[in-house]
């Protein structure tokens, strides 16, 4: 959609603080509460687009960034104001549970978390290709006037998209929720690695996003491993760097980019 | 004319410390702006050159003794190289490539100036205090007042002058039309590349003012990307592409900011930042040509 979302990090976080207060609240397990959190943060991004991102869309892209910029600092102050800089961890039972496949240990929970992203990757591909509204969605994002004259409610298309990327952020942050701790500015590290997987794979693209990740992924855990863990993302970079070097519109990106 | 006088108003070193923290984001707001603002290339890797600029002169002075009025030259045409060696590259891409290509090379930067033992890594470099003119160290901060003055002057002729010439007139027709003005004939890379390196050592030199004025240098205080987007949001508040909009954007977010951290220090700390993020918000969906843009709204009218 073409829509750097800044706060996107900021997102992260609120989902994993929603995670958190539905189990210190109701005790709510955070893959309980996952599809609770996915709908809040559906609602919460239709009517962030419906009144924020909205007015920007036909200002240069760059305000657009300032506005989500804007938006992220406001959001992570506000949650320090709220709630303190405290780690907060939800002490889940299966938080130390392990199997191993041969001499390979797995924690459970990443397992689960790794395993709800692939399905929820499958989700989103089918959707987009064999859906009425996901068929819309990829009409608009080639083509906001084309898509218009079809006959497609392109704003609310605009609202459906924003929501459906903020209600993806809900689930990954209930599942981040179930071994890692949610601080106010937990999410932009994540948000980072994430534009950098989305760009080097080439935007808009769901292999490239799954390759750019797994590029990155191996990349961090091998040299944290073997060089030393502070040069992790340094590392992720500078491959980054160099991919968009040779080919600047990302591995998958197309020639008209 | 009434900012040249402030000092002899005031000896109050508090409100002279917000002028020249304002006077400062100007300039790199300025800087910036060259080629945000009128080559329309969003970079967000500019904080990058801001610390290359304060550690070259920095380590010129601790180890080679060399004056840092010398080392600025060097950092910023040491950054002007840079930025056309990376430049080249990063220009041909477009939007939103453009912008995590220079978030990468800054975030690069930033890993490596903070392992790195030579340049004394994640502790920074501490200048220690002589008071020596000829050093760039002053013990008042009236000096500091008339030299960012000086320099922002000198940048905004800099910025008026390109804006006026070849490169500034090529620069607003790739922004406007990079594709048309590839078929005119223009080698867009190239003044891009023109651009990026002025933009650059403007950059640096102001990190050499940071640096002596401070006398602390941190990687992550001078090349983090809070930085980068501290710059671009003051050129766009201000007004991106206009002469005096960076000024403007400084004049009205820096002063508050400070404010806001004073006075709502401990509990609330994070309301300043509550409301710059505000404004930014705001201006960002309100107005997108900034408050310049508004002014001239106003002026039209009138």
């Amino acid at each position: 959609m073409r829509i750097i979302n800044w706060a996107h990090g900021a997102m992260v976080m609120l989902s994993m603080y929603i995670t958190f207060f539905a189990y210190s609240m109701f005790r709510f397990d955070p893959l309980i509460s996952l599809p609770l959190v996915a709908v809040i943060m559906f609602v919460i991004g239709y009517l962030l687009q419906m009144v924020l991102v909205e007015r920007t869309l036909n200002s240069p892209w760059i305000s657009r960034l300032c506005a989500t910029f804007g938006l992220m600092m406001l959001l992570e102050s506000l949650a320090l104001l709220a709630w303190s800089s405290n780690w907060r961890a939800i002490p889940v039972i299966y938080g130390t549970w392990t199997f191993h496949i041969g001499d390979i240990f797995i924690s459970f929970s990443r397992f689960v978390a790794f395993s709800i992203a692939i399905l929820m990757a499958l989700a989103l591909h089918l959707f987009l290709n064999h859906t009425e509204i996901g068929k819309a969605i990829k009409a608009t994002a080639q083509d906001r006037e084309a898509a218009a004259l079809m006959g497609i409610n392109v704003n609310n298309i605009y609202r459906i998209t924003f929501g459906l990327g903020l209600a993806a952020t809900g689930v990954a942050g209930a599942s981040l929720m179930t071994f890692y701790y949610v601080f106010p500015k937990v999410g932009f590290p994540f948000a980072l690695t994430a534009y950098i997987v989305c760009v080097l794979g080439g935007l808009g693209r769901l292999n490239g996003a799954v390759l750019g990740g797994l590029i990155i992924g191996i990349a961090q855990s091998i040299s944290a491993y073997l060089i030393s863990p502070e040069y992790k993302m340094a590392v992720s970079f500078v491959i980054f760097l160099a991919v968009l070097y040779f080919k600047p519109s990302g591995i998958f990106g197309g020639v008209t980019e | 004319m009434i900012l040249l006088l402030l000092p002899t108003f005031t000896k109050n070193p508090y409100i002279l410390d917000i002028s020249i923290t304002v006077l400062l984001y100007a300039f790199l707001g300025n800087a910036w702006n060259i080629v945000g603002g009128y080559c329309g290339q969003a970079s967000l890797g500019h904080a990058a050159y801001y610390g290359i600029g304060a550690y070259i002169s920095t380590i010129l002075l601790l180890k080679f003794g060399i004056s840092p009025w010398i080392g600025m030259m060097v950092g910023a045409i040491l950054a002007g190289i840079l930025a056309i060696i990376l430049g080249y590259p990063s220009l041909r891409m477009k939007g939103p490539y453009f912008v995590f290509f220079t978030i990468g090379f800054a975030e690069t930067i930033r890993a490596l100036f903070l392992t790195w033992k030579w340049v004394e890594g994640s502790r920074g470099i501490i200048i220690p205090f002589q008071n020596n003119p000829a050093n760039f160290i002053f013990f008042s901060k009236i000096p500091y007042y008339y030299v960012v003055f000086i320099f922002l002057i000198i940048g905004m002729l800099i910025t008026h002058s390109i804006s006026r010439s070849k490169i500034g007139k090529y620069s607003v027709a790739i922004r406007e039309d990079e594709t048309m003005a590839e078929a005119l004939g223009i080698n867009t890379a190239l003044y891009k590349s023109y651009a990026f390196a002025i933009s650059a050592s403007l950059m640096a030199i102001g990190g050499t003012f940071y640096a002596q004025y401070v006398l602390y240098i941190h990687p992550n205080d001078l090349m983090s990307l809070n930085n980068s987007v501290i710059f671009m949001l003051i050129a766009v508040a201000g007004g991106k592409g206009t002469l005096f909009g960076p000024i403007i954007g400084s004049a009205i977010i820096m002063p508050l900011w400070e404010y806001f951290r004073s006075t709502f220090g401990g509990r609330f700390a994070g309301l300043g930042i509550v409301f710059a993020g505000s404004i930014i918000l705001i201006i960002g969906t309100t107005a997108p040509q900034g408050i310049m843009g508004i002014l001239n709204k106003i002026y039209k009218k009138i």
